[in-house]
């Protein structure tokens, strides 16, 4: 059940952070988990006024507003040629095109959800995220904590990894049982794990691969994190998922390089 | 507390004064809205799928105070579309208890949209769809009809 006493839309970052001050407050993202628990909110902030829906082509990086859905980061072009489609990839098994036309890429952040396809992905690529007062904080930083009353605004991604994102779900759209992230940068590949189901986290790297080490890699990285038991299968089947997944990806990618 | 928004419904400037905290499946159904149907309310079934500024949108978890100044479109306001989709999916058995034809209808109206040169391939309509659950139909009928609305929609053009 959801209950919110204050409903506020901002008309500028500075407001909606002073609105983040009061206690009870909290920033609406999509709003598509609202539901999923009980929630009383005094403040709701709303930031859809704020003009933070965007994919920007910098060059050398991507600046993703933090309201743009999910939607978008699955249908734009620019984004997902510069990373081989591993956008698409990532959301596009995320409950449907209706949801996320709606979720946006700073709530699917912010919440640090466990199951997030989104974190896992951020995490493999060079990224920041840009807080209102603090500034810009790298995503393996800010993944690790717990919420602060900030304002996420927007994102940096720089485009000098290559990327290769798989799952594995009961269902075409259902939370998935273990998801992993695999790049390749100047520094070697970095493997991520994430809905262990909990929170996203880099497991190994940067490290240099071949075809013959990427299977030691992938025994590696999946030892590295720990898994839990849950209704999407029990920690041994995920920790096995996430070690076939992340050698799949690994040699993808290693195959790709080989073209 | 109750927040005025102002919105069009269907073609027509409504205002209207909304809790925070209501959802645009109960606002919509309150207006008259009765295609919009209620279904699982935790985002999973497209039951309850609208459009907002013509993109189909889950009216179960999108906050009503968020229509203030967007176009919202139920299956009220494309009858005529409605219509002649409905009759693809009766011929091919899709219908059965019906309850989720109005968010498939607006699903598969919203992605003929986004198609405007040629029809969706039947990989990119599972895809689109799987966002709307049915279960009566077993999927395959309401694949066929989008199949043959497409095509047909094509030819036409």
């Amino acid at each position: 059940m959801l209950h919110i006493l204050n409903y506020e839309r901002p008309q500028t970052l500075e407001e909606a952070y002073q609105l983040r001050q009061k206690k009870g407050s909290a920033v609406l993202g999509g709003t598509g988990w609202l539901r999923l628990g009980e929630h009383t909110l005094r403040t709701a902030i709303d930031l859809s006024g704020l003009g933070l829906r965007y994919i920007k082509d910098e060059g050398d990086s991507f600046l993703l507003g933090a309201y743009t859905t999910l939607r978008d980061l699955e249908t734009s072009a620019p984004l997902n040629e510069a990373f081989g489609g591993a956008f698409a990839d990532a959301v596009g098994s995320i409950v449907g095109i209706q949801f996320r036309n709606c979720a946006t890429l700073g709530g699917s952040l912010y919440g640090r959800f466990g199951f997030s396809d989104v974190l896992t992905l951020l995490l493999a690529l060079d990224c920041e995220v840009h807080l209102y007062k603090e500034g810009w904080v790298p995503v393996e930083t800010f993944a690790a904590r717990n919420g602060e009353p900030d304002i996420l605004t927007e994102l940096r991604i720089y485009k000098n990894r290559r990327v290769k994102v798989l799952s594995q779900r009961l269902n075409a759209n259902d939370f998935p049982s273990v998801t992993i992230a695999v790049s390749k940068g100047e520094d070697g590949f970095r493997s991520v794990i994430g809905a262990r189901p909990c929170r996203a986290k880099i497991a190994a790297g940067p490290e240099k691969l071949t075809l013959s080490t990427a299977p030691d890699f992938a025994k590696k990285a999946a030892d590295a994190v720990s898994y839990g038991n849950g209704m999407r299968g029990s920690a041994p089947y995920r920790r096995q998922l996430a070690e076939v997944l992340t050698r799949r990806a690994a040699l993808s990618l290693l195959q790709k390089e080989a073209e | 507390m109750e927040y005025p928004i102002t919105f069009t419904l269907n073609g027509v400037k409504r205002s209207v004064s909304v809790p925070a905290d209501r959802y645009l499946l109960e606002q919509l159904r309150e207006m008259g809205c009765k295609s919009v149907k209620r279904g699982c309310e935790t985002s999973g079934c497209g039951l309850c799928t609208v459009w907002m500024d013509g993109k189909p949108v889950l009216s179960c978890t999108v906050l009503a105070v968020r229509a203030d100044g967007h176009q919202i479109t139920t299956l009220e306001g494309l009858q005529p579309e409605a219509k002649i989709l409905g009759g693809y999916l009766a011929d091919e058995g899709g219908e059965q208890c019906g309850y989720c034809a109005p968010g498939l209808m607006m699903t598969l109206l919203a992605m003929e949209r986004e198609y405007p040169d040629r029809a969706p391939t039947e990989a990119e309509i599972r895809h689109y769809l799987e966002g709307n659950l049915c279960r009566c139909s077993g999927y395959e009928s309401h694949i066929r009809a989008a199949v043959a609305y497409f095509q047909d929609k094509r030819e036409v053009k």
